[in-house]
Formats: C-alpha cells, structure tokens, sequence
C-alpha cells in the first residue's frame, strides 16, 4: 500500500506552486518535506492527501489516481494533521478523536463497540487519554498537536501526513512529537511530514524530500538528501557541522549567512 | 435522503406546495352555497355583496355591529340606534382625525385594538376596510364572525354607495336613504350657487404634498365649481410638489386642510413661504383653510369641505 | 489547569426543556386581552377536539384560543426553533460564534425577498410566492458573505462583522427604496415595517401550514448534516480528509440555514438575536456536538420565542410591543459582552 505522486503539479491563478513532483510515502518509512518557504512542501501534502486535484500529473493510492478512490476508502488510507490545530468550539478530546471514524460510519450510525476501542486505543498511542475529558480548547499546543495526530490514528489510516507539526511547539514537544512520528513509522505506518527545522529531519526521519520554489531538488533516504552542500545550495546558507559532547551521537548543522 | 432532498430547493418548494396544498385543501371553509333563504318580515335573513365583491350572508337583523374603521363609525351613528354598535374603531375618539369624537366618547362601546377584542364582543356584523390588514380579516372571517369589506374610493359617489351598501348590510335602507338624500340635496345646492361662475384655478398644498386626479379633493374641488390645478397638469394622488413649482403654476387659490387653532398659524405659512407666498393666491389673500377632519373625511362628512371651499370660493369671485 | 467537562446528562437537558416548552406555550395562549388561567387553557384545548371554534354556537373562549392564541403562539415556536438552527448552523459553518442570521444580513435579506414578493403583487396572488422569495433572499445574501469572507473553512470574525455591517447596510437600503417608489401602496409600506420590526399579532393557521413543513424540513435536514458540521472544527482540509465533501457540505448547511431562516423571516419578520444567542447558551449546557446541540437548541428556541412574545404583549399591555425590540433588548447586550469577551481573548 503506497501513496505516491507522479509528476504531480499545481497551478492556482497561472502561478504554479509545485511542478513535476515525484515522490513515494511507503509503510515504515518517515519522509520530511524540507524546503523554505513557499517551497511547495504544504501544496504537495495536500496533493498527497487528496485536497486538491493536481493540476498535471497525478497522485495516487495503490496506483489508482485519488480523485478515483471513493472518498470514504480514500479517508480510511490517508490521514493528515493540519498546521493550525486551532478548535473554535470546546469539543472534549474525546469527541475531537471520534471524528476520526467518520468514514467508518453510515450517516445516521452511532459509534459502535469497534469504534470506540479504536479511539480508545488512538488515544492510549498518543498518550492522551488521562485528559480524553478535557475541553480541547484549554490544551496546550503541543497536546492539541497529539490530540489530532490520535484522530489521524482513530481512522485507521496507514498513511498519515502532518503539516508542519512542531511549528508553535517548543524544543522539548517538538522533539516529542517527531519521536513519536518516527515510532508510528516504525510501527509500520507510512509518515510523510513537512518540516522546516532542518536538524529534527535529519535526526528523525528516514527519507527527505528537498524542495526549492515548487520543484523536487533531491529525495531519498536522509543522508543522501539533506547534504550540507544541497541544503546550503537551496537555503541560501553556509552550513557547518558541530557535535553535541557525548552521549549524544547525532551531529547538528548550523547555519549562518553566506 | 433528507439531506438530498434538503440540497434541491426546487423539491422543497414541491414537497412543501404538496403538503400545503393537501392541508389548505383539507382546512378551507366551504364555499359558500348559492342563498336559499328566504326572507322573513325584516328582510333578514339576507346575502349581500360587499365592497370587495364577497358574499356575505348575514342570517338576522345585526344587532351586535363591530366597526373597525373611522368610515363606517362616522356612517353607522347617525344610521342605526346606538345599542346596536358594540365596538368602534380606535380613531373614533381621536379628535384629530374623527368627526363623530363627540358621539364615540359619549357611547359605552369599547375602542377596538386587536383582533381578541372583536372576537369578544360576539358581534353579528363587522365592517373592515379593502385596505385592512388581510391577516386580520383573516382571523376574524376564521372565527365565523360575519365580515363586510368597505371599499376605497375616490370621489363623493363613492361615500354615496357605501352609505347605501352600509344600510342594505345593517338593514336600515330607509335611514341610509335620508343620508344619501340630505348630501346630495346639500351639493345640488352649493352647484346651483358657483354655476355660471368662472371656475378658478385651485391647488391643495399641506406639508409639501399635493392632491390630483383620482382623489377625493378632486371631487371636492369639481363639485364647488373650480379647477383642480395639480389634475390639469396630470398629476395623480398625493404627490410631493415644490414651493419653486407652486409657483410656476402660479394657482388663484390654495387649500390646506389644518386643525382647529392651526388657522393662523397654517394661514402665515403659506403667505410667507419661499415661493408660495409669491403666488397670485397669496398675494391675494385667497387662501382656504378647511377643517382637516372633513376635506380628508371618508363618509358624508366631506361635504361640509365642499361647502367651505365653495363659500371660499365665492367670497373671493364677489370681492373682485 | 482546567477540570473536565461537566455537562449534565442529555436526556436531562431535554426532558427539562420540552417540559418548560409546553408550560410557557400553555401560559402564553392563556395571556391576553382575556386572561384565561392555565388550567382552564387545558380544558379548552381538550374541548377542541369535539367543539366548533367558530360561528355563533361557538364558545367565545374557545374561539379566541383557536383562531387567535393557538396559531400564534406555534408560530412564535416554529419561528424561534428555525432561526435558532439555523444560527448554529451558520456558527458551524462559519466555525465563528458571531455568526447568526440577523448579524451576518441573511434575515435582512429573507425581509428583502419577503418585501419584493408584496410589492410586486406576487404574495397575494398565491400564498407560496411569500416563503419562495424570502427564502431565496435569505439565500442569496448568506452565499454573498460566505464567498467573501470565508477561507478554508474559516472566517475571521472582523470580516465577518464587516460584511454584515455591509450587507445589512445595503439590504435595508434596497428595502427603503421599495417603500419610496411612487407606485407603492400603502398596504405594502405597512407590511414592509412590519417585516423590519418583527411582530406575530394576526398570525393565522395559514401561517402555520406555511411554517410548519418547511421548518420541519429544515430541522431534520440539520440533524442529518450534524457530524457533517462538527467536522469543520479544524478546517476544511483536515475535514476533506477525515471522508467529508466538503463543498457538497457546504452547499447543504447554506440551503437549510437559508431555508430557516427564510421562513422565518416569513412569517415574523426579522427578529434579532435569536440566532445568536440561543446556540450559544445551548452549547455551554450540552455541548458543541451537533447532533445533541440541534434539538436542544430548537426547543429552546421555540421557548425563547414564545417567552418574548408573552413579554412583548403583557409589559405594556394592552399596547404590544414589536418583537424584534424585545429580543433586541435581550439580545444586543449579550452580542456585547461576546465581543468583549473575544476581544479579551484574542487581545485585540
């Protein structure tokens, strides 16, 4: 079970916002979309999700173009946790994760046993359920930000894309939420995330996609792809490498101004 | 399905016209049967026409008489005996706009506001008008009461009609009979003293409005002998007219319907205004001042405005 | 740090809400020019079943329950359950607690319709041209502020606010137009106030036999679009991929809030505030949850509307005040404290 786009591009008032993207979210696997801003790494998500139609080319679920899939199959495939996790009216956590069986239910369904394990156990993976009560309003961004990752979950999804995800978190949520993202992928699922933080990528995810003014730069696995050389190139930055004192292994760019 | 159904208006509209019309069918009063009465020593019981050509069945003599509008008040007092009206409509007593205050603050019957008060009267006949709220009348032909529309008109003939169409209903055709007799002997005197009279130019102007064809003013104006100057010059119903344009037609005589104690306050007004006081009316003093109460009345008061307005008239046409 | 969500139980809220409905609805066809005790307004309506309520044999009590009280104190209900629906479902729609049908102009605009199918000749040549029109005029002017103000799934509450500043604005204009032209007459300037001013004396079976099935339409349609409308909580995309079609959605939620609150405006006029403040109460007891908000919120609706009516013909008495200024009077200031209150929160 894939999830892929072939080509696929978007042009929305004569101006294209992503071009002959190709790019593969397979199972085990977790893919950052890097790039600056308005490189296309939100356009493409949504392509892949299924939000937009792309304009050339085609993305594609198992090989059969999305706008194909019936919506409700399509919804059970792929997930995707938004940017703005804003809530406008107070909804309980609980309720917030329920609407992931939506396209598990007829229109006039209640949720039946099978539902509610499955947001039980959504919320049991998101480590939410000791607030499943709480008025989602009043949470804190990072919890918002888990509440609806355990809404992706609760639709069973194999695919779940996440729109930039530690953007208003601080450091020690940020890197919550991407440990948990790589777990998730390692527990089989196929995760794509849009990422502007270069380092967590690096230090996350197993495939990068760099992006550069709405075109695919570079994908592969991680390494290959986020080079200090392709990442100064497209950033407009010089990159030097600094090592964190033991026992941290991983190795942290930093960047300063051509 | 609901959802799909709730999507196309178009099936709304259809489903809720069905539904409509299945209820209403099933609701609406019978229609009403050809009259087969026959009537007894007192003409009663009866089927009359009213003003908006409906057949109104009146099964007895009315003795319980709602009137609902300052028109039918003014008509039925002098008419029918006063045990017999036992409501009145709420501008009877209003001494600004009723001719009958004197009578109506005399008379025990209550002032009718809403549609509850008339139910609670029981009455056997109530007089509306065609310009009457229609979901009133509604309600009140709902409860059974039996309603008689007055129609709108706009001249004297109307007012004439209406008395007799009024004592026909009420059953008092004699009474309706002296009425119609007394206004027209009235105006066959007041023509019999402008004829032969040059007819002058005559303008109403109140509050920057004017009357042209097709009112009643009209009538008055015609019937004392004059020329209504906003009907020559095609004018229709109550437009608003400039004092700039008063004055290019320049009339020999204006009218302004005021109250009393407004006379002289009405009368500097228009000697003083802009371009009014310029006119030849003015300058000549040839100003008519009429009750309000009777140039705009519905019912045979109007005729003491045609014989204020014919005296006015004459007045000036003897001075030159 | 919060405690949990306390709400009381559903089946409580609405036992305790159908029960106030029935004794407001019972205390206010007693109230009038003849007051008629609760008790006694039971027995004649059991009467009714078996007595004629109109003719000269006819129970003069009975009569006025029937042909005056009854039809308006349900069409008091059938409008406040509509205009409180479909102010939720503009709320959900908008995913903005500000939006309701008087703030945003769609009832100025049902009004507008309303006023257009008089002065044209149109109502009284057949009794559905009055809901027709004014639905459509709801319609329209709900579609106009939503196509510009709302972007993914969300509006900013200053566009918002604005563009039912400007289409208030306008429609009143265009109506004030109608009453000026020369050819109208005076029937339809008196009908055309009443439509601004809101107000339910006269109101007829016809009235409700016109109200009933539309807003009965209306009401089921919304509860079937319930999970529909919860899913925007978190915008339109995350909506699109959670399985909903989002612009058929968003077509359906328009036509059934235009439908509502057409007819509504239909047969009362444009009542303010309605809309806006019954959904919000509503939610604070049982929650933003759609299909548990809907019901609730049209019987409280229903009771609203009924309980300012009684206000509206007794404070005064025996002179009615017009129903739009009651639930003004209640309404405006609670749209005050919202705005502080949102302005406390967004810092504005």
């Amino acid at each position: 079970m894939s999830l892929a786009a072939a080509g696929a591009g978007l042009s929305i008032a004569g101006r294209w916002l992503v071009r002959g993207a190709s790019v593969t979210i397979e199972p085990g696997r977790l893919v950052a979309l890097v790039g600056p801003n308005g490189s296309g790494k939100s356009t493409l998500l949504r392509l892949l999700a299924g939000v937009w139609a792309p304009t050339e080319g085609n993305a594609t679920l198992d090989g059969a173009p999305l706008a194909r899939v019936p919506r409700r199959t399509l919804a059970r495939a792929v997930a995707l946790v938004p940017q703005d996790t804003h809530i406008a009216f107070a909804f309980s956590v609980r309720e917030v994760v329920a609407m992931g069986r939506h396209a598990h239910l007829g229109r006039f369904e209640r949720e039946r046993p099978a539902d509610q394990t499955a947001i039980d156990e959504a919320m049991a993976r998101a480590d939410i359920a000791a607030i499943a009560d709480r008025d989602a309003t009043e949470l804190s961004g990072g919890e918002r930000q888990r509440v609806l990752i355990a809404r992706s979950l609760a639709t069973e999804a194999r695919h779940l894309l996440l729109d930039e995800p530690t953007a208003s978190l601080d450091v020690a949520h940020a890197l919550d939420v991407l440990a948990f993202c790589r777990r998730l992928a390692d527990e089989g699922h196929a995760v794509a995330v849009a990422l502007h933080d270069l380092n967590l990528a690096r230090r996350f995810a197993t495939d990068a996609v760099l992006l550069r003014e709405g075109t695919v730069v570079a994908s592969g696995p991680v390494d290959r792809v986020l080079t200090p050389g392709a990442v100064g190139e497209v950033f407009g930055v010089t990159v030097s490498i600094a090592t964190p004192p033991p026992p941290d292994t991983s190795s942290v760019y930093v960047f300063s101004k051509r | 399905m609901i959802t799909a159904v709730a999507t196309r208006r178009p099936v709304i509209r259809g489903i809720a016209a069905a539904l409509l019309a299945l209820v209403l069918g099933a609701c609406a009063p019978a229609a009403t049967p050809p009259s087969t009465d026959v009537p007894g020593a007192d003409g009663f019981p009866r089927t009359v026409t009213d003003g908006a050509g409906r057949s109104v069945r009146l099964p007895a003599r009315p003795l319980r008489i709602v009137s609902q509008t300052l028109a039918s008040d003014e008509m039925l007092f002098p008419m029918v005996a006063p045990e017999r009206l036992v409501g009145l409509s709420s501008l009877s007593r209003d001494p600004k706009y009723s001719n009958v205050v004197t009578e109506a603050t005399r008379h025990p019957a209550p002032s009718i506001e809403s549609a509850e008060d008339i139910v609670r009267l029981r009455p056997d006949l109530v007089f509306v008008t065609t310009y009457s709220r229609a979901e009133l009348v509604q309600v009140l032909e709902s409860t059974g009461a039996p309603v008689y529309r007055l129609a709108n008109f706009d001249d004297l003939e109307g007012v004439v009609a209406n008395l007799r169409r009024i004592g026909a209903a009420v059953g008092d055709e004699p009474a309706a009979e002296r009425m119609v007799t007394e206004m027209q002997r009235r105006l066959a005197a007041v023509a019999a003293r402008r004829a032969g009279r040059p007819p002058m130019r005559v303008l109403s102007f109140s509050g920057g409005f004017t009357a042209g064809r097709g009112t009643t003013f009209d009538d008055i104006v015609r019937r004392a002998n004059g020329v209504n100057e906003a009907a020559a010059r095609g004018l229709e119903k109550f437009p608003k007219l400039s004092e700039e344009q008063v004055l290019a037609w320049n009339p020999d005589v204006l009218v302004a319907g005021v109250l009393p104690g407004e006379t002289e306050s009405a009368r500097r007004r228009l000697l003083t205004g802009a371009g009014v006081g310029q006119t030849t009316a003015a300058r000549r003093n040839q100003i008519v001042l009429i009750d309000t109460r009777r140039l705009l009345a519905v019912s045979q008061h109007v005729v003491d405005a045609v014989e204020q307005l014919a005296d006015g008239l004459d007045a000036f046409q003897a001075a030159r | 740090m919060t405690r949990a969500v306390p709400r009381p139980p559903y089946a409580a809220v609405l036992i305790v809400l159908l029960t106030a409905l029935v004794l407001i609805g019972i205390v206010a066809i007693g109230v009038g020019t003849v007051s008629i005790p609760p008790l006694r307004v039971v027995g004649l309506l059991t009467e009714a079943f078996h007595a004629p309520w109109s003719g000269r044999d006819a129970d003069p009590e009975l009569v006025i329950l029937m042909a005056i009280r009854v039809p308006r104190v349900l069409v008091a209900g059938l409008i406040g359950a509509a205009l409180a629906v479909a102010g939720a479902q503009m709320q959900g729609l908008f995913q903005n607690p500000m939006a309701s049908p008087d703030v945003i102009g769609t009832s100025t605009g049902a009004a507008l319709g309303a006023v257009l199918a008089f002065a044209l000749g149109l109502a009284q040549s057949h009794v559905l041209w009055l809901p027709a029109l004014s639905c459509l005029g709801a319609a329209t002017s709900l579609a106009v502020v939503y196509a510009l103000t709302t972007r993914r799934g969300r509006t900013s509450v200053a566009m918002l606010l604005l563009a039912g500043v400007a289409m208030n604005a306008l429609l009143s204009s265009l109506t004030t137009f109608v009453i000026s032209l020369q050819w109208v007459r005076y029937e339809v300037a008196q009908e055309v106030v009443f439509w601004l001013m809101g107000g339910l004396e006269d109101r007829t079976w016809t009235h409700v036999w016109m109200a009933a099935p539309l807003v009965a339409l209306g009401l089921a349609a919304a509860t079937a679009l319930a999970r529909d409308l919860d899913l925007f909580t978190t915008g339109e995309d995350a909506a699109a991929t959670l399985g909903l079609d989002v612009e058929r959605a968003k077509r359906r939620v328009l036509a059934v809030a235009a439908v509502l609150s057409g007819t509504a405006v239909a047969v009362g006029g444009v009542l303010g505030f309605v809309g806006l403040l019954v959904p919000h109460a509503l939610r604070l007891i049982v929650g933003p949850s759609h299909r548990r908000l809907v019901p609730a919120v049209a019987i409280a609706g229903a009771i609203f509307v009924i309980g300012a009516d009684l206000v509206a013909r007794t404070v005064l008495a025996p002179v009615e005040i017009r129903l739009g200024i009651i639930t003004g009077i209640c309404g405006a200031p609670f749209f005050l404290w919202l705005l502080g209150r949102y302005r406390r929160e967004v810092g504005a």
